[in-house]
């Protein structure tokens, strides 16, 4: 039979089907994925990669890596980028993520430009607060809505890192990054017996900590990602796997995690089939979630067979499907800062009321302020956090505020974005800031701008709540060429004097005036 | 006097020894009268060629362990000393064997009118036509060397037969200036050269002979006093260093060269060489009496190979059967094909055509994205190697893992390589430390659907030529999980990822062995008094200590178990208290033997399983290699007919004895398996499918390479 052949799939057939590929660069080991997306159907992974390569330890032990291991990397690297090539996907179209082993390396730049120039890869290195918004995400995503029932916790042991989420009806109640991960709890100790018995020392120390700022015993389940850990159960364990991955009863966890510790890595080797790096992770993050689920009251806890590639498919889908879900993000994000705010005691009606009216204005003004969707959740996080810095001192809290909003994380925003946010704090009361300021050199000519826009409308609600009783409910705006009059509803009743909050609102309005070129007025309306 | 106790372990069975037993029964092919002639010769030809490699890799093995002083080696945990001696012995039997089948088969040749004659016995006509083909093709390429004061004994090539004379100058008259004269017989020129005669039939006058008779010409000014053959097996296995070999393909190429030069481990000499000729050559080469093997005869045997490609007497030869083709119905393509169900291939019975047409569509098919495959030995005109080349120059991936170190092939995989780099595919050649012996071809194809793949798995190379005389199963399919698996497997060969959890198939080295250890530890546990556990299992060496200790625990457990081990077999069945639930056949007939097949009862729910690899340490831990289920209910059924008809061959197969004598099956009426097996394929293929005969190709000038994995 000759060959009689097909006839070529045209273009418009093919946008059914997308590819996408994403490479985690983590500790222990380089990770690639490609995926296939269609609507309606969840990511079909074609290939999963995973070659060892030791970052960690080189960042863990010596602070920076090495070069021979940067060669191993970039050769790895090459050959996924054959493998992408075999699906006709080119390095520019590939998210490369790397996490706490370059993160936190000295030579990082280094690093990175030398994978960029060895084969044109870039690689974006991701906050740890980044990683564990990522893989909320994709949990989130797995589990449906059961995950917004109840409180529930979210551990992610990584090789460098562990990220906790506590989550309350499906609001972020605490959100947290540790830098011990599997791998510094495994250290460099002369014995394996002796790197438990540290690592349980040093777990049962940290956790007990966590537990003074966060009571972890409302979490009535607890969601576990690490894949050596799943590995290893699968292999041993009496769990049953679910869509969601594998379900674990406290009472196996407990027998299970007494067996094992009878047992040196290599009997557990042998038992498992598990090559040994992954036995000795897998036994620290048994360690890890063993000491976690002490402190709280859940029963049953749950091991997807997830990765970080699985989190970065579905971002990547996300995106490229446009379905960011950028509402679900705010509310993530604020409800994270809200958390923040909690830590640090705020006055959480104040901090939601200045939120409320500055978002007001802002959305009233439209066009006129020129502000992105993301610089207006911005706004909102620096809104809720603003007064923060009262838990350190009432003198000049606005600089306190500043720097413990620089010092935290929230899930979902980035290092760059933290900083902003500090600064809009930072300008919220008293003097600001010009283009010219040192707090503002690190910032692009377009980005000053629009601090300094956001910190003026920062200015404009605050000083609307100036007496913290949230007297103003709602604002609108009167807005003609060279008139901006910002009209402020009163409580109904409210019979105060708005004489103070008007003369805050004009001290305040000075940036607004410098940064829009127009100075607003307040006009108090009284309820009907 | 304290007596040495014997510490060989009495459970096992010799490697060496079960190897020349396997030889013995391909020698078994040459002597039965129930053979076609010509096919007698071309089994006395591979016999001699397994000979050749086996002194080349397993005898010059044991001479290095002798040297290195080593205790005791093998299964059988034996000295190599011992070892050796039985190697010799068992040798020299089978020589003396032959010699005799030899001597009838030339003389029922010559019967049959196809002479071997010496250029003197030839009519004038023939005479004066191998005078003209002598000084026109076979001397201006002959090169002698005569031993003396100015030239030191020569560096006789490996395989390479050359004759011997002793000769002295006309003009000296003391028999102390006698001196030795080399000339050997170049490979590039046939060994028999045809003539047709004019009243029919054909004569063959060996090359040897035809120099042997001009020899007085090409010493002139010498007196030559006797003429004998001699030839030389080297240790042609070589070492490299591959963790530090930067250009691997260069690196092997040298250790090529060298292996024309290795230590001497066996010394053929005609058996009328005097003795003190043989002594000069002995002392020179450095060997010893044990490596001495005079010959009667023709030597270098293995070049009967060829005389059977030049013969044209299709009544002396095994009659045509052409492979079938599987009707591809109204699918359009080979991809519509696969997509509508997997398809299994059996070799030689069902045509190579739809592997090599998978490649040949995918090369032109603008969909497909790329192309994967694996190489450890291919034909000389490989039409995949073609499409392969085709297909990189379109533009598509291609990515080619050539085995470099395939044991005799690295020669010509080199080529390959090197015409695949230059067509600009990408071309690997595995990981260091390992072989790659798994056969697998995945083809990416871009659909409206998505991504589909692919594929094909199989027991056997990818060789157009060995596929019409070695037997193999082949699968092809379109299926997700297992394509998934293949994607990763080519990823884990390229070095680009480790192993990752399989789906459906296991890979060696990482977990096949301790796989397979499972499947017959779950066949003990499933084995009950009323249904007891049973596993069959086909494969071409069975060696591994770990997994024969198994099948004796499973024996024990009462676990019933019968093999198909065509060639080494370290196994010792049927002894009570240690084997006594196992049998054990062999089949070495027209066609050589090489699926790998494992079938497991697992109390109902059977599996069976396909594989490239042999239940040999050198698979299971060395080399790449891969064991894939066969999930078709209509495809099991086949395979397991097929397997009980050579389980009930009583002509072509062997029973192995607890002794580790093999003897002949007997059964009232005679059944050759691979003769039904034939006609079993034909309904395979699909009854709602009409077959048709493939294209038959004839076997190509290349000489077929036997008893070979």
């Amino acid at each position: 039979m000759g060959p009689n052949k097909e006839q070529p799939h045209q273009a418009g057939e093919r946008d059914a089907t997308q590819l996408l590929a994403v490479i985690d660069v983590g500790s222990r080991a380089l990770r690639m994925a490609v995926g296939e997306i269609a609507p309606d159907r969840p990511v079909r992974r074609l290939e999963m990669l995973n070659a060892p390569v030791s970052l960690g330890l080189d960042t863990f032990s010596s602070g920076r890596i090495h070069f021979s291991t940067t060669e191993a990397v970039l050769r790895t690297i090459q050959d996924f980028l054959v493998v992408l090539r075999g699906y006709g996907i080119e390095p520019a179209a590939v998210r490369a993520v790397a996490t706490t082993a370059v993160r936190d390396a000295r030579n990082r730049e280094v690093f990175l430009d030398r994978i960029a120039q060895g084969c044109g890869l870039k690689i974006e290195v991701i906050e740890a607060i980044e990683e564990t918004r990522l893989i909320y995400q994709f949990i989130r995503h797995l589990i449906g809505p059961r995950f917004d029932q109840g409180v529930c916790m979210l551990l992610s042991l990584g090789a460098g890192g562990t990220q906790i989420i506590l989550q309350r009806a499906g609001e972020i109640v605490f959100g947290e990054t540790h830098h011990f991960g599997m791998l510094q709890l495994w250290g460099s100790r002369s014995s394996e017996r002796s790197a438990i018995l540290a690592a349980r020392r040093f777990l049962n120390r940290e956790v007990r900590a966590i537990q003074r700022l966060q009571d972890l015993r409302e979490a009535t389940s607890l969601f576990v990602i690490n894949k050596e850990l799943f590995l290893l159960l699968d292999a041993v364990a009496q769990a049953e796997q679910t869509d969601a991955g594998l379900e674990l009863q406290r009472g196996e966890l407990l027998r299970l995690h007494d067996e094992l510790d009878q047992l040196t890595s290599d009997e557990i080797h042998q038992l498992a089939g598990l090559d040994f790096p992954t036995v000795e992770m897998a036994r620290m993050a048994l360690e890890e979630l063993k000491i976690f689920s002490d402190f709280t009251s859940a029963a049953t806890m749950t091991i997807p067979g997830a990765s970080m590639l699985d989190s970065l498919l579905l971002d990547a889908r996300f995106r490229l499907e446009g379905q960011t879900g950028v509402d679900q993000i705010s509310q993530q994000i604020e409800s994270a800062a809200c958390a923040l705010g909690r830590k640090y005691h705020f006055d959480e009606a104040h901090a939601l009321h200045v939120r409320s009216l500055a978002l007001q204005i802002l959305d009233a003004l439209g066009e006129f302020t020129h502000i992105s969707t993301h610089a207006r959740l911005l706004l909102s996080v620096a809104a809720l956090l603003h007064d923060i810095g009262y838990y350190v001192s009432f003198h000049s809290h606005e600089l306190h505020s500043s720097y413990l909003i620089s010092a935290s994380e929230i899930m979902g925003l980035e290092r760059r974005d933290l900083e902003r946010v500090a600064i809009v704090a930072r300008y919220h009361r008293r003097e600001y800031g010009d283009m010219d300021s040192p707090e503002l050199q690190r910032f692009p000519p377009g980005d000053k701008v629009e601090l300094l826009k956001l910190s003026a409308l920062l200015r404009l609600a605050d000083a609307l709540d100036d007496d913290n009783c949230q007297r103003v409910v709602r604002v609108t705006v009167e807005l003609k060429s060279d008139d901006l009059r910002i009209l402020a509803q009163t409580r109904p009743g409210d019979r105060e004097d708005f004489s103070s909050i008007a003369q805050t609102f004009k001290e305040k309005a000075d940036l607004f005036g410098d940064v829009f070129g127009i100075e607003p007025t307040l006009t108090e309306v009284l309820p009907r | 006097m304290k007596k040495k106790k014997d510490a060989h372990d009495n459970r096992f069975l010799n490697r060496e020894w079960s190897w020349l037993r396997f030889n013995e029964r391909v020698l078994e092919e040459a002597e039965d009268a129930t053979n076609p002639l010509l096919e007698r010769l071309k089994f006395l030809g591979i016999f001699a060629n397994n000979l050749d490699e086996f002194f080349m890799v397993r005898v010059a093995g044991l001479y290095r362990q002798l040297d290195a002083n080593i205790a005791a080696s093998g299964t059988d945990n034996r000295p190599p000393v011992e070892q050796v001696q039985g190697v010799a012995e068992l040798v020299h039997g089978l020589q003396g064997r032959q010699e005799r089948a030899q001597e009838l088969l030339l003389r029922q040749l010559g019967d049959a009118g196809i002479r071997l004659l010496s250029p003197e016995q030839l009519e004038s006509g023939g005479r004066s036509y191998m005078q003209r083909y002598y000084e026109e093709v076979v001397y201006p390429i002959l090169t002698p060397m005569i031993v003396g004061p100015t030239h030191p004994f020569p560096m006789l090539q490996n395989m390479t037969l050359y004759l011997v004379l002793r000769l002295s100058r006309l003009k000296e008259k003391s028999t102390s200036k006698q001196r030795l004269a080399f000339v050997g017989l170049s490979r590039v020129l046939p060994r028999f050269i045809a003539l047709q005669r004019e009243q029919g039939g054909v004569d063959f006058v060996p090359l040897d002979a035809l120099i042997a008779s001009q020899l007085p010409r090409l010493f002139s000014g010498y007196k030559i006093h006797t003429i004998s053959a001699a030839r030389v097996t080297r240790d042609a296995d070589f070492a490299l260093d591959e963790e530090t070999a930067e250009d691997f393909r260069r690196a092997i190429a040298k250790k090529l060269l060298g292996r024309r030069h290795g230590a001497a481990v066996r010394l053929e000499h005609g058996v009328l060489m005097e003795d003190r000729v043989r002594e000069i050559l002995q002392r020179n080469l450095d060997v010893d009496l044990r490596q001495h093997y005079p010959q009667r005869g023709l030597m270098q045997l293995c070049d009967l190979m060829q005389l059977y490609e030049q013969v044209d007497r299709p009544d002396l030869k095994f009659p045509k059967w052409s492979p079938l083709t599987p009707s591809r119905g109204r699918s359009k393509t080979i991809f519509e094909w696969l997509r509508q169900k997997p398809r299994l291939l059996y070799h030689p019975y069902h045509s190579f055509d739809p592997v090599a047409d998978l490649v040949a569509e995918a090369a032109d098919d603008p969909d497909v994205l790329a192309i994967k495959q694996t190489f450890y030995r291919t034909s000389g005109n490989s039409p995949i190697v073609k499409a392969l080349t085709r297909s990189a120059e379109n533009g598509k991936q291609v990515t080619v893992v050539i085995e470099l170190r395939a044991r005799f092939d690295e020669e010509r995989n080199l080529e390959w390589a090197h015409r695949l780099e230059k067509a600009g595919a990408h071309v690997v050649y595995g990981l260091v430390g390992y072989k790659t012996h798994c056969k697998a071809l995945l083809i990416v194809r871009r659909e409206p659907e998505g991504i589909r793949r692919y594929l094909h798995l199989g027991t056997g190379n990818y060789n157009d030529a060995t596929a019409r005389v070695y037997t193999d199963l082949g699968l092809m399919a379109c299926d997700e999980q297992l394509g998934e698996d293949v994607s990763a497997l080519f990823n884990v060969i390229t070095g680009a990822t480790l192993p990752p959890a399989w789906n459906k198939v296991e890979m060696s080295p990482n977990g096949l062995r301790r796989r397979l250890l499972s499947l017959i530890e779950r066949e003990i546990h499933k084995s009950a008094r009323q249904r007891r556990g049973r596993i069959v299992a086909k494969m071409n060496s069975l060696q591994d200590r770990e997994v024969i200790l198994a099948l004796y625990k499973a024996s024990g457990a009462g676990v019933r178990i019968d093999l198909i081990v065509r060639g080494i077999c370290c196994l010792r069945p049927g002894v009570q208290g240690l084997s006594e639930n196992i049998r054990l056949c062999s089949i070495v007939g027209r066609y050589l033997e090489h699926a790998r097949i494992f079938w497991f009862r697992n109390g109902g729910q059977e599996e069976l399983y396909l594989s490239s690899a042999d239940w040999m340490p050198r698979n299971l831990d060395h080399r790449i290699e891969l064991m894939f289920p066969v999930e078709d209910p209509t495809h099991r059924k086949y395979i397991m007919e097929m397997l009980k008809l050579q389980l009930r061959d009583n002509v072509k197969a062997r029973e192995l004895q607890p002794d580790g004598q093999y003897l002949r099956v007997k059964g009232k009426r005679p059944l050759d398996s691979q003769r039904l097996i034939a006609n079993l394929s034909r309904d395979a293929i699909g009854a709602d499918e009409p077959v048709h005969p493939a294209r038959f190709t004839p076997l190509g000038r290349k000489r077929e390479k036997g008893g070979r994995q």
